[in-house]
């Protein structure tokens, strides 16, 4: 598998998603005040010698173990500074995907929509529905911590487009940027404007159980054992969700419709305030995502 | 007219396919169903999801049909309740031992499968 140049170590000058000084703020500690009683250490049970890596690849590779293959969509935040919340929904989207026990056999694809994803109770969240709360000045972007802090606080909202009819009675747009065929683009929305009760549906999408690698060496662990590890460096957050042994990159949908990849050495600096949302609240019932 | 009457239900009971001393519970489990869903409960500090097990959930969803999932331990609902749809098999789970595949027909648990490693073990745990 060879990777084009031009999509390893992208860091485009509009990205002002995770400007330095709110990067700042994001040290380990700080996130794991933010989530509380969801904080988990790296468990030790997890840990894959780094020179068994390639071969944990290679075995998730022919499983199609990754969490990339339990991403079914991509999202487009153009021109939005909504980075971290689109790389959170990655994260919590893949958890509960993967807790579901169906494979999406070539993660997201840009322009397609899988049958499965209806089939199975795929829910698409709204990005739009933490950052609204946790930058109500819309531009500037958010940090981890806050974001992170809501999500498990309150949860997530889903988007209006679901890939299903699952009657949710509280949905909303899934960006204010431009959005795609799976995920709805629409005006800004302040938080004092969600509909009535919106905390209802909020908390069936939460974040239970919140791993945080302490070394970049757990960080890839978890990425081996199919967690998705959402990082934030050089302005822009992303989502990890699967290793490349050969260049020795991480893959990543990034939130503008295309699996982008960072580089060993761009990894290596970005793994201090990542996460990975080990599991989530799940319904009654997966035939009926909307009901609890 | 004992003998007579010993004679026909031994002959109905024949017909009907019931071995004369089965219990009650027995012939209960008999005509349970196939599995209509599969569970893999563990607890992710015991150790990882072996890439077997994802791949035979998938299967089962996609040839088997049925509803083939996973479930930490500690998981719950928005409510923070133990989801509906997951307490026979977490509570046969636990008893068994994490990590274990669960198989169920309805809220009746068929079959406990300790450990199962590899995709075949998965595919064996669900009759």
């Amino acid at each position: 598998m060879k990777i084009h140049p031009r999509l390893i170590d992208v860091f485009p000058d509009e990205h002002d998603g995770y400007p330095d000084h709110l990067a700042a703020e994001d040290t380990t500690d700080a996130l794991r005040d933010a989530c509380g009683d969801a904080s988990r250490d790296f468990p030790e049970a997890l840990w894959i010698e780094p020179r068994e890596w390639a071969e944990r690849a290679a075995e998730n590779d022919r499983a199609n173990a990754w969490a990339m293959n339990c991403i079914d969509r991509y999202t487009n935040q153009t021109p939005t500074h909504e980075c971290t919340c689109h790389s959170l929904r990655a994260n919590l989207e893949a958890a509960r995907n993967r807790a579901r026990g169906v494979i999406y056999r070539d993660g997201p694809r840009a322009g397609y929509r899988y049958a499965e994803s209806g089939q199975y109770g795929s829910v698409w969240l709204s990005p739009l529905s933490v950052y609204a709360e946790a930058n109500p000045k819309r531009w500037g972007g958010a940090n981890v911590r806050s974001v992170l802090e809501i999500a498990v606080r309150r949860g997530m909202l889903p988007d209006r487009l679901q890939p299903a009819e699952y009657g949710f009675r509280h949905a909303m747009a899934g960006t204010s940027g431009r959005g795609n065929e799976n995920q709805t683009g629409d005006s800004w929305v302040a938080l004092n404007r969600f509909p009535a009760g919106w905390e209802e549906t909020a908390r069936l999408f939460r974040p239970l159980e919140v791993i945080f690698p302490a070394s970049y060496e757990q960080a890839v662990c978890c990425v081996l054992h199919g967690m998705v590890v959402s990082v934030g460096r050089n302005g822009h957050a992303v989502p990890w969700a699967r290793w490349i042994p050969g260049q020795r990159l991480m893959a990543y949908p990034d939130s503008y419709d295309l699996t982008r990849y960072d580089s060993e050495r761009t990894a290596k600096s970005a793994w201090r305030g990542s996460f990975a949302i080990a599991s989530c609240t799940l319904p009654d019932d997966w035939s009926r995502p909307a009901a609890g | 007219m004992i003998r007579v009457a010993v004679l026909i239900a031994v002959a109905l009971v024949l017909l009907a396919g019931v071995p004369p001393f089965q219990s009650c519970a027995a012939r209960r489990t008999v005509v349970v169903g196939p599995a209509t869903a599969a569970v893999y409960v563990y607890e992710k500090d015991s150790g990882p999801i072996p890439a077997g097990v994802t791949v035979a959930l998938d299967r089962l969803n996609r040839d088997r049909r049925i509803v083939a999932t996973l479930l930490e331990d500690d998981t719950t609902d928005g409510s923070g309740a133990v989801p509906d749809q997951y307490r026979a098999a977490l509570e046969a789970a636990r008893k068994a031992g994490l990590p274990a595949v669960v198989a169920l027909a309805g809220q009746t648990v068929l079959r406990v499968t300790p450990k199962p490693a590899s995709e075949a073990a998965v595919m064996e745990a669900v009759p």
